[in-house]
This record gives structure tokens, C-alpha cells and sequence, in this order.
């Protein structure tokens, strides 16, 4: 892992198209500015890892033959409801 | 040429069958790229996220779910950049779906949504991402739908 060390608006640059700035530092929180190209996905780190760990849990056979029969009951009662809020 | 009758059409698939293109795949699925949404009468309004894989049959499969018939209150801020990316102009031309994933509980099986992120998809370019929406705060990522009781 490469680690750099950066002032307050200084700023790396990645693949030449990517660039990273320090916009603001107060305490523990460091506030990043991040100019991409829009082909360029940028999540944070800890709802990326929820979001992967959900999809790996949804993929494959095994989730569709789980599904319960009153599972497909609830979801159509709340189509047929109008939704629950 | 001899002008031919006309050959009766082969009947419809029962089967709903759309295609999608995802250019960055699925996240943590960077070659979930072509899929297409199929649906099963007994399952619904649960559909599902097929991948193809040339010379293979479905090697993938998300559950996904359309939201609004079930959450109506269910509001998505896109980031611009999704926007552009996929090219839309207007919320009419998107599909929106969240995945689906089933979990065992201690009563049973357990069923919860994604509402954090889910795969947005240009009707007209048949292009589609799973975004982060903007307002994700207001949303679980393992939003409970039924839970075995």
C-alpha cells in the first residue's frame, strides 16, 4: 500500500483522471474532494462492503428457492394495500 | 422469389423477458454485464435478475423487487453523475429495482430489501448501475419485508 502525506488542499492525482483533494480537516474528520470521470464508481468504504455482502447473499439459485411462500403473500398485500407507510 | 403465405408467429414466451446491459456489472459482480429480468406467475412481484453468459444457461441470479407498488413513500435522490452516465433525461425513462436477498432466521426465512442501492436501468438504452443513492440515510440496506414470526 502506498501512503502519502498531504496538506490541507493538496492533492494526488490517480490514473491521470482521477483526483483527490484534502478540502477540509477538523479533528478526526478529513473532508475529501474527489473530481472523477462519471464512469467512475465511488462509494465509502463501509456501505460498499454492506451493499457487496447484501448482492452476494441475493446471487444464486439458493436465494430464489428459499424465497417463502408468505413472503410473496406479504409483498402482494402491500401492492394490493398501497404499501405500509 | 415466390411470395410466401405469411407463417403463423410463435406463440409469447410466458415468460417476461427483458435485456439490460450493466457496463460495470453488479457491485462485488463486475461481470454481472448482461442480464436479463425474467418472472415466475408464482413468484411475483418478486422478478429475477438473470446473468447470460454466452454458451451457458443463467449462471447468476439476483431477486429483485420494482419498489413503488410496495413502498410508495420510497424516494430517490440519483447523483448527476449516475445520471449522466446512464443518460437519463427524465424519471420515465427508468426502471428502478432493489435486490432481494432471503436470510435464514431462528423462526424460518427471512426476507430483506436493499433499499440503499438499487439498480437503476435507462429504458430506452436498456443501460443500467447499481447506485448509491444520494439519500441513503433515510434507508436501510437490509430493510426488513417479512420476517418468519
Amino acid at each position: 500500500m502506498l501512503i502519502l502525506s498531504r496538506n490541507l488542499k493538496e492533492a494526488v492525482i490517480i490514473d491521470d483522471s482521477i483526483e483527490i483533494s484534502i478540502a477540509q480537516v477538523d479533528g478526526d474528520t478529513v473532508k475529501l474532494a474527489i473530481k472523477a470521470p462519471k464512469d467512475v464508481s465511488i462509494f465509502r468504504k463501509e456501505v460498499y462492503d454492506v451493499i457487496k455482502g447484501v448482492n452476494c447473499d441475493s446471487a444464486g439459485d439458493h436465494n430464489v428457492t428459499l424465497l417463502p411462500d408468505e413472503a410473496v403473500s406479504e409483498a402482494r398485500r402491500l401492492a394490493h394495500d398501497g404499501g405500509t407507510s | 422469389m415466390n411470395a410466401q403465405k405469411e407463417k403463423p408467429k410463435p406463440a409469447q414466451p410466458q415468460a417476461k423477458q427483458e435485456r439490460f446491459y450493466f457496463p460495470k456489472g453488479i457491485v462485488g459482480f463486475p461481470a454481472f454485464q448482461h442480464a436479463e429480468l425474467v418472472y415466475k406467475k408464482e413468484e411475483l412481484p418478486f422478478l429475477r435478475l438473470s446473468h447470460l453468459v454466452k454458451g451457458k444457461g443463467a449462471a447468476l441470479e439476483f431477486l429483485v423487487l420494482e419498489p413503488y407498488g410496495i413502498y410508495p413513500d420510497y424516494k430517490v435522490q440519483i447523483a448527476q453523475q449516475d445520471l449522466d452516465f446512464l443518460e437519463i433525461k427524465s424519471p420515465k425513462e427508468t426502471y428502478l429495482l432493489n435486490v432481494v436477498t432471503v436470510r435464514p432466521g431462528k423462526k424460518g426465512n427471512n426476507v430483506i430489501v436493499n433499499l440503499v442501492a438499487p439498480i437503476l436501468i435507462n429504458k430506452r438504452t436498456m443501460r443500467g448501475k447499481q447506485i448509491m443513492i444520494m439519500n441513503y440515510k433515510q434507508y436501510s440496506a437490509e430493510h426488513v419485508l417479512y420476517q418468519k414470526k
